[in-house]
């Protein structure tokens, strides 16, 4: 009775939910279906749904080869620097750009950061090759203009973890601080007032006030990440990369090394086992580690 | 409390749609389903658009009869500036021949290999497309994207190709005993050689350059007289060709199903003989290796080329050797002409008392399992190839206008035209290749460049029946994707001569192509060669 009720009660709400209920199902849950062509020997006469059954053939690629712990070890590794990493530099700069006094000055360079999210990785890798072409590019024009001996990035295969997290940061830092920069603006200026009165200083207010009052968004934004923590931002690496076989040992993720494979094949049942099998695991570590969330404060848990 | 949980679950379902999104391709449901048969739709179709009572060969079609129909046709490439023109020419024509037009996109080669299987499992509508054994024919024949053709639609709608290609053009480009190719009747030979800067060499006083070890010496002199240039044109996409140039087409073998797939090739000289070798025990192999190695240390290339997929520096004058074929090397001509008069732009061949290998009858133009108007689309495709108006639009833009015939030229029995380019750049861009039914002769070009182009073609042209065989995958497929894997980690850096000792990386590789399974791709490989060998054999 009291569900009845309360049910009419919403009935605007409800209403108002409707479209995103039609959206998922519609663009979710019925899409969903097509998980089935990873157990698939498709063909196009009989589709998605007709085509016959595989069994468990597709997932065999991915684990006969012998290189799925590399790839799967680069992959989670990157993901964890760059969450740890990006959420920091986001974090700092929201903080920062806040504490910018002059108005103007707050948007220009806002918005500077925010760009490189507008690149597309097909350009970043056009940078990076003319930076660090050998012969040409400009990192080792300006090393030999200072009489330095120029350096062979492209053989160097240990440097690329780094300039990888940089490029990564550089790209997604502006668009992540836009979302702590919103939480920060709707803290209750009274209690920075207050602080003041009591004589902390700059720092102090950061530290006590700021920092504590974003925890629930830091903590949302790092499990969100996390729900994706097995899947490698394919453009990403092979642009950035240039695709080099010489750096695949630091550079290779399940990404490219399915593009890889089965660039030949063009097999979609099999490209399709390895999309599920990132998306399964993707899925028990978030709810792990949701699980851990809830348990030391249930209230920043995503559900 | 609540609000939380409508948030979880949304969440839920975001997240299993990216599980759903997961695989290339998988997104977009497929409405399959609700699509009656292609086999129903086909018989539907040709009985609306096959008028019964006339004689349906192309040519002689009262084209007032037909409904019109607009064709879509998908070309891989990029277009010219003039092709809208060229194809409004086109038009005109086939509405007076057969009621028709076509409508042609593009598949830019960025990103064609995606968007290819794409129009098949999307239920995209179009007509005709560009195929070929480097562009997913046996792939899309193999999964029923390609409308199946019979000889008796081949003999209604395409009667001008049926009458100049040979049997063995049907036969050898069909896919488990089934049609679905009209192939370009083929005249290519495979085989490189290397365009070099002849202004160089004579500055060096060097005699012409006929072999590789001259070649070597040439690109010393480059570098050390010519501060700022990188003496080889080479980058990790064309560095395999270099190869092949080097070692596979001088011992007269050629890849067995196209260079992509495993690692035989086969002795094509002899057409009674089926014997499959590894590209890599072929004689020089290892010394290749060696070679890159050492134009590596010396800085005949740069140190970046392993990321680069494309150089283009022997264009900008930045690399004096570079390979290509013959067509190319009078493309590159032609353009040093207009830009760089002073280049002398030369052609080296190493295959001069060579048999040459044929690709065979392995591109043309398919046709979509969904086509509504199949019987147009194959008269279209039929005219392009060989109505002599169309067919000169179709390769050489407007006459008069991109190119212009100013005469033909005896070679042998067959008759060539020889053509003048105006701008021939203005028009093409696109994979209009499988119209191209014959050589064209130019007015002008470096010194042999006819001679050595027909004997290519001609006297030098060698057949075998396993010219054009198409690999099919379906039993081997985990082994493929782990032997293409170790194939293309090792293979750019082996040609490219990065790696530290030539010889233990081949034993590495090696050992890694047989952990990935070589051996069961090879015995498929082995399986399917013989099996066409033998048809062959037998139909003679």
């Amino acid at each position: 009775m009291r569900k009845k009720r309360n049910a009419r009660r919403n009935q605007v709400l409800f209403f108002m939910l409707l479209p995103a209920i039609l959206y998922f199902i519609v663009f979710a849950y019925i899409p969903m279906t097509g998980i089935v062509l990873a157990f698939k020997n498709y063909n196009y006469v009989d589709g998605i749904y007709f085509s016959p059954w595989n069994g468990l053939k597709n997932f065999q690629f991915l684990f006969s080869g012998g290189k799925i712990f590399r790839v799967a070890w680069n992959t989670l590794a990157y993901n964890a620097v760059f969450i740890a990493v990006n959420q920091s530099l986001q974090i700092i700069t929201a903080v920062f750009l806040t504490e910018i006094g002059s108005r103007y000055f707050r948007k220009i360079s806002q918005s500077a950061i925010f760009l490189p999210y507008f690149i597309s990785w097909v350009i970043v890798g056009g940078f990076v090759y003319n930076l660090f072409n050998f012969e040409y590019g400009s990192v080792n024009t300006m090393l030999t203009a200072l009489g330095r001996e120029p350096v062979d990035m492209y053989s160097n295969i240990g440097a690329w973890k780094y300039v990888l997290v940089m490029v990564n940061a550089w790209k997604w830092v502006g668009y992540g601080s836009v979302i702590y920069l919103a939480a920060i603006t709707g803290i209750d200026k009274e209690i920075y007032e207050a602080a003041a009165m009591e004589g902390a200083g700059k720092f102090r207010q950061i530290f006590s006030i700021t920092l504590p009052l974003i925890v629930p968004q830091i903590v949302t934004l790092v499990l969100l990440d996390v729900g994706r923590i097995f899947k490698g931002d394919f453009q990403m690496f092979y642009q950035v990369t240039g695709n080099n076989p010489l750096l695949y040992e630091t550079t290779d993720v399940i990404d490219t090394f399915v593009v890889r494979s089965l660039l030949q094949l063009q097999d979609v049942g099999m490209s399709s086992a390895a999309g599920l099998m990132q998306s399964v695991i993707n899925f028990a570590i978030l709810l792990s580690v949701n699980a851990v969330v809830r348990h030391v404060e249930s209230d920043y848990a995503l559900f | 409390m609540k609000k939380k949980k409508w948030m979880s679950l949304l969440l839920g379902a975001a997240l299993l749609f990216t599980a759903a999104c997961g695989g290339g391709g998988t997104d977009g449901a497929d409405g399959q389903a609700s699509k009656p048969a292609p086999e129903q739709t086909r018989e539907a179709v040709t009985e609306d658009t096959a008028p019964a009572d006339t004689d349906a060969a192309a040519g002689t079609v009262d084209a007032s009869q037909l409904e019109p129909v607009t064709l879509k046709f998908y070309f891989i490439g990029e277009p010219a500036k003039d092709n809208g023109l060229v194809f409004d020419e086109i038009n005109r024509l086939l509405k007076e021949k057969i009621n028709a037009e076509i409508e042609a996109v593009y598949l830019s080669w960025g990103d064609w290999d995606q968007r290819y299987p794409l129009l098949f499992t999307s239920g995209e509508e179009f007509d005709m497309i560009y195929t070929a054994d480097w562009a997913m024919y046996s792939e899309t024949a193999s999964k029923g994207g390609f409308y199946p053709l019979t000889m008796e639609m081949l003999e209604k709608n395409c009667p001008l190709t049926v009458a100049s290609l040979p049997e063995v053009a049907w036969s050898s480009s069909a896919i488990n005993d089934q049609y679905y190719l009209i192939p370009q009747n083929n005249y290519f030979s495979n085989h490189y050689g290397f365009m070099l800067r002849g202004d160089l060499r004579k500055k060096y006083g060097m005699d012409e350059i006929k072999t590789v070890d001259q070649m070597e010496e040439f690109m010393d002199q480059v570098l050390e007289n010519e501060p700022g240039m990188i003496p080889l044109d080479i980058s990790r996409d064309n560095a395999e060709m270099y190869m092949r140039a080097i070692v596979v087409y001088p011992a007269e073998h050629w890849y067995l199903a196209g260079e992509h797939t495993g690692v035989y090739t086969y002795d094509f000289t002899d057409p009674e003989k089926l014997e499959l070798t590894p590209f890599y025990e072929l004689p020089g192999y290892e010394e290749h290796l060696e070679r890159m190695v050492r134009w590596n240390r010396k800085g005949f290339l740069s140190k970046s080329d392993l990321t680069a997929a494309n150089a283009e520096r022997f264009d900008a004058g930045k690399s004096a050797v570079k390979i290509c074929n013959i067509t190319e090397a009078n493309t590159a001509w032609q353009t040093a002409k207009l830009n760089h008069p002073d280049w002398e732009v030369e052609y080296m061949s190493l295959l001069d008392d060579k048999m040459l290998g044929s690709t065979g009858y392995s591109q043309g133009v398919a046709f979509n399992a969904r086509s509504k108007n199949i019987d147009r689309a194959m008269m279209a495709a039929d005219l392009l190839g060989y109505d002599p108006e169309l067919n000169f639009l179709i390769n050489s833009g407007l006459p008069g206008v991109h190119n212009e015939i100013v005469g033909t030229q005896e070679y042998e029995g067959k008759e060539f035209l020889k053509i003048k380019g105006i701008r021939p750049d203005d028009y093409g861009g696109h994979s209009y290749y499988c119209f191209s039914n014959m050589p064209s002769i130019p007015t002008e070009s470096f010194e042999g460049y006819t001679e050595t182009m027909l004997s290519y073609f001609f006297d030098q042209a060698a057949h075998h029946p396993l010219d054009g065989m198409a690999f099919l995958t379906d039993n081997v497929t985990t082994e493929v994707a782990n032997t293409s894997n170790v194939l293309m980690e090792y293979l750019p850096v082996m040609y490219l001569g990065f790696e530290e000792d030539p010889k233990a990386t081949l034993e590495e590789f090696k050992q890694k192509l047989k952990d990935a399974g070589i051996d069961a791709v090879n015995a498929e490989m082995k399986r399917q060669a013989q099996a066409r060998f033998d048809a062959a054999k037998s139909a003679e």
